[in-house]
């Protein structure tokens, strides 16, 4: 028997305003302001930790200069800043950091929405293709980037060899300093495309049928059908996947440890993986900061741009 | 009970995560590097393991830490991180860089205490190069070498060359290279020559070849803070470099792997190497051919840098800690294990009382390939020893990547590099 | 059937690279110097080597430890504060929401160097629970609790609070369970996301007594260069991916639904 206390004899309104925190129509709710930082306190502490304090800690850093041995810091302004801007090396940084995060976002996207379109619809290998294209999804970086360290090697590789045999070149793709940043990203795409295409399988699923039937039985070849009829349907989770596709391109680099190291000759050098050699392995500190400023702020115009139309969520029936 | 699941889980990884190091015997923390060919990280434990097994109250704990590079960023990275190895093996060349972050300790005053055992003119002037600054000496040589040519001497003697012969200059080395490229149905079955550019040992073979083009990559004056890459000599390395692949077409094309070329050696894909006598080791056990070594050919004079790792003591160790890292350093730069591990992996014995104990001796009778780097340090240098060593080195092998892999002038490619270091060494 | 060409054409580059690493790990590493990639027959010698070469089995405890641990903590805090910016009115909350959501552009390994500064400065370098510690605000699983929340009509909460139960229990036993799903989608992605994690724990840990599988694995790989021994680190690779294959090809249904619903799921 539920217990009926005080509360139930309360007209429904009056209950209401009771239960601290719910339907609260006026003034503040201190209670539920007190509970809320209760419940929100680690979670922002943490936050505070590692998210917001770190940006304090760049900018400050950016603005100095420190001895390589962990001497003190001195001050040098816009210094770093400077000398990056003036420094060949920060532009091919650049340059590559937009070459790769074009290969391995919106080209990926593609990748993944080819994939799923493919799949889709077959019964049987459907299953059998959705399970293969996505396994790499699962496996940490490093391991499918030594897999295709072993392919690409040009004295033994598998894939090195075909491809010697069918071009003739024996200088391996990620020896050579025009190949090597767009191999790199294939390899990215490998990792990330299953992960894209289960996003557009969902997604082409929640497509009402009788609208690309109906386009197909008034004579619409299939080109026209996804054109006018699936890829408006599909837009939204494109804008997801496309942003989620562009900050994985910013933020991993696991693979270029592996494989080439930022080079041959810094071809393969982008900006998180230059902020990582400054920051630890020169021991940069001053130039590392100034680094992880720009990134950030890179960051930050995206997320501008990107979150009002994130929060909002992609609601699909999935 | 979900709760409780949660806070065993919880209460697991804050105990993996904060481990304590509750020990009744004292544990070292021994970080070394393998940047050569060979099981030779397995050596390296079984010499561990001996002395853990005399030593119960002083254990050592191996750490492989990856190639030289690697392996330096990482102990940098550990101290940073206040966790510091009790002892280290580090790159000779990188002393100044390391005493100028204030991290070792220069080890006269032990070496004064133990005079008898550690008699520093025991070891060859050429290895204390990198090892001591200041006047004072910092680090105790142990695994060092200088590059060798290996040649197949099969090879030599099926295109006509006399095996008992090898290229003195680098005019008879082209010549030579030349005979030994093999083609087959318009692909290039086996090479000439290989110098490798590239993964592990970058600047070392450059430096080898700036050296025999009469030059020197720093200036000998201001070892710590001056790199002449804008010099004739280093220009003439530089293209030297490229022509072999380019030009005579005896090497493979772009920047040759530091990694794989001992592998294509034994292989037969590649007649002639420039490699560190440390891959001896490696290269006597896999190779089906007749071999020899050669001092890396002249082109003004002879000459090669030195190279491999020295035994380094840590700043803000605990003194009885240091005490025992300095016993575990005699201990392994002693006479007898610097002679085993010479034979084991083909790096020159540092002390040349190694020379005369009775294994080497007969070692060197049936194999004198493993001579030629000891002999060939009377004309030996010391490795580039700038500070700042990792981001310098990073810089050159720019350079010297794109001058082999892509067709840029070279004149401007290595002036570009020289302003880049100098920034870097301001 | 005509249009299935495409789907089998994807497949085998997705095939191919496991079955040559399968192959390629039982090849003795003296046959790829004569350009070969596998031979016959095949030797376990490979794998005896990688065992012996690297600490694997304190890699995976390491693994283990680091994940499971931060999960354990994550969920706590996920749902806490999920709860708090789906149901309870206060000044700044989209505020606050906005702060947390920003995360997801500022992944803690965009600011790893001044993570790492922090981490050392309060003692917990090279510690496995420092390593956790810039994750346990997720922004990630706050933004699927909260939208899980949200799909429960507050109905339910007042129903419940009006008979007698406090916040603590509705939360506990009403509304918790409703949002397994999303709980369980979290979850699987955190674990997955964290297992591979490599970056982060390059810098965060630098003994080898806390290292993670991944940056065991990069260790052994580079240790190409003493050599390019492709069928040691072959093997290497296999041994670090086997258990998520396993694991994948067993629960497959559980994986892909955790990813798809992860994206997806309002």
């Amino acid at each position: 028997m539920p217990r009926r206390g005080v509360l139930s004899t309360l007209s429904a309104e009056a209950r209401t305003l009771a239960v601290p925190g719910v339907h609260a129509r006026r003034g503040t709710n201190w209670s539920a302001a007190w509970l809320a930082a209760a419940l929100l306190a680690p979670t922002l502490v943490f936050l505070l930790l590692f998210t917001y304090w770190p940006l304090v800690v760049s900018v400050v850093g950016s603005f100095q200069r420190f001895g390589r041995g962990g001497t003190a810091p001195r001050w040098v302004g816009w210094q770093n800043y400077w000398d990056l801007w003036n420094d060949a090396l920060f532009h091919q940084v650049l340059v590559n950091t937009g070459i790769y995060a074009l290969i391995a976002g919106p080209v990926a996207v593609a990748f993944g929405l080819g994939a799923a379109v493919a799949v889709d619809g077959h019964r049987r290998l459907r299953l059998v293709a959705r399970t293969l294209i996505f396994h790499p999804v699962l496996l940490p970086t490093v391991a499918i980037a030594a897999t295709w360290l072993f392919l690409l090697n040009p004295v033994s590789g598998p894939v090195a060899t075909l491809i010697t045999r069918l071009t003739g070149r024996a200088q391996g793709l990620l020896e050579d300093p025009h190949t090597a940043l767009v191999t790199v990203a294939l390899v990215a795409i490998y990792k990330n495309c299953g992960l894209y295409m289960l996003f557009f399988l969902a997604g082409l699923q929640a497509i009402p049928r009788e609208l690309q039937e109906g386009a197909r039985v008034e004579g619409a070849s299939e080109w026209r059908v996804f054109r006018h009829v699936t890829w408006p349907l599909l837009g939204p989770i494109t804008f997801y996947v496309t942003v989620t596709a562009a900050l994985d391109a910013l933020r991993n680099v696991d693979h270029i440890f592996v494989l080439t190291r930022g080079g041959p000759a810094n071809a393969t050098n982008v900006l998180l993986y230059e902020t990582y050699l400054k920051a630890f392995e020169f021991w940069d500190t001053g130039r590392a900061s100034a680094l992880t400023v720009l990134m950030v702020a890179l960051l930050l115009a995206l997320a501008v741009l990107v979150m009002p139309r994130l929060e909002r969520g992609v609601h699909y029936e999935a | 009970m979900k709760l409780r699941a949660l806070l065993a889980t919880l209460i697991l990884a804050l105990v993996g995560g904060i481990a304590p190091m509750a020990q009744a015997q004292m544990k070292l923390q021994f970080y070394y590097p393998v940047g050569v060919a060979g099981p030779l990280a397995k050596i390296i434990d079984t010499y561990v393991q001996e002395w853990n097994k005399s030593h119960p109250q002083v254990q050592v704990e191996p750490v492989f830490a990856g190639g030289y590079t690697e392996a330096y960023a990482k102990t940098l990275a550990a101290i940073q991180a206040g966790t510091p190895p009790d002892v280290a093996i580090m790159l000779s060349q990188n002393l100044n860089d390391i005493i100028g972050q204030n991290i070792v300790i220069p080890l006269d005053d032990l070496i004064k205490a133990d005079a008898a055992q550690m008699k520093m003119d025991d070891f060859f002037p050429a290895f204390m190069l990198n090892s001591t600054s200041g006047g004072k000496v910092w680090s105790i040589p142990f695994q060092r070498s200088t590059p060798v040519m290996y040649y197949n001497k099969d090879a030599f003697k099926e295109v006509g060359l006399d095996p008992n012969k090898p290229p003195q200059t680098w005019a008879e080395m082209v010549a030579a290279a030349k005979k030994l490229t093999k083609q087959e149905g318009g692909r290039t079955t086996r090479w000439g020559l290989a110098i490798p550019s590239s993964g592990g040992v970058d600047t070392w073979l450059y430096e080898a070849l700036t050296i025999a083009a009469g030059g020197l990559l720093y200036d000998a004056n201001n070892s710590c803070c001056k790199v002449l890459l804008a010099s004739k000599p280093a220009e003439t390395a530089a293209q030297f470099l490229r022509d072999l692949g380019e030009k005579e077409k005896v090497s493979p094309p772009g920047a040759i792997n530091w990694g794989t070329t001992p592998n294509d050696f034994v292989a037969g894909n590649v007649a002639m190497i420039y490699y560190t006598t440390g891959g001896l080791g490696f290269i006597r056990n896999n190779a089906k051919f007749e071999f020899g070594t050669a001092f890396l050919a002249k082109d003004q004079r002879f000459g090669a840098p030195t190279g491999g790792g020295n035994f380094y003591l840590f700043k803000g160790t605990p003194p009885d800690r240091q005490k025992a890292a300095w016993e575990f350093t005699k201990w392994m730069t002693s006479t007898d294990i610097l002679a085993r591990w010479s034979i084991d992996s083909g790096y020159v014995a540092p002390r040349k009382s190694s020379w005369e104990t009775g294994v080497m001796k007969e070692y060197v009778g049936k194999y004198p390939q493993a001579i030629t780097a000891r002999d060939q340090l009377q004309y030996a240098h010391a490795e580039l020893p700038v500070k700042n060593i990792i981001e310098v080195k990073r810089a050159i092998v720019t350079a010297i990547q794109t001058i082999v892999t892509t067709t840029q002038p070279i004149g401007p490619t290595l002036a570009e590099a020289q302003k880049r270091v100098d920034d870097i060494l301001k | 059937m005509r249009r299935d060409w495409p789907a089998l054409a994807l497949c085998l580059p997705f095939l191919g690279p496991i079955a040559f690493l399968f192959l390629a790990s039982f090849t003795p590493s003296r046959e790829f110097a004569q350009g070969r990639y596998w031979s016959f027959p095949p030797t376990l010698e490979n794998f005896s080597q990688a065992w012996q070469s690297a600490t694997f089995v304190l890699y995976y405890r390491n693994t283990v430890l680091y994940t499971v641990g931060l999960l354990a903590v994550q969920l706590v805090t996920v749902t806490l504060a999920g709860y708090a910016l789906a149901r309870l009115r206060f000044p700044g909350r989209q505020a606050v929401f906005y702060a947390v959501l920003l995360q997801l552009f500022l992944p803690p390994v965009v600011l790893i160097l001044p993570n790492f500064l922090t981490l050392r400065a309060i003692g917990l370098g090279d510690t496995l629970t420092g390593l956790a510690m810039p994750y346990i605000a997720s922004a990630y699983g706050i933004f699927l609790v909260r939208q899980g929340f949200r799909s429960i009509p507050p109905e339910y909460d007042e129903a419940a609070m009006l008979d007698g139960a406090g916040r603590v229990r509705v939360l506990w036993h009403v509304l918790v369970p409703m949002i397994r799903p999303h709980l369980a989608a979290f979850s699987v992605v955190s674990l997955i996301y964290h297992w591979n994690e490599f970056l982060w724990p390059l810098v965060a840990t630098s003994s080898n007594r806390n290292r993670v599988l991944a940056v065991g694995l990069q260790s052994f790989t580079r240790a190409s260069e003493s050599g390019a021994e492709w069928g040691l680190i072959c093997a290497g690779t296999l041994i670090v991916i086997a258990p998520l294959m396993l694991l994948f090809v067993l629960f497959q249904r559980v994986f892909i639904q955790s990813f798809t619903q992860s994206g997806l799921k309002g």
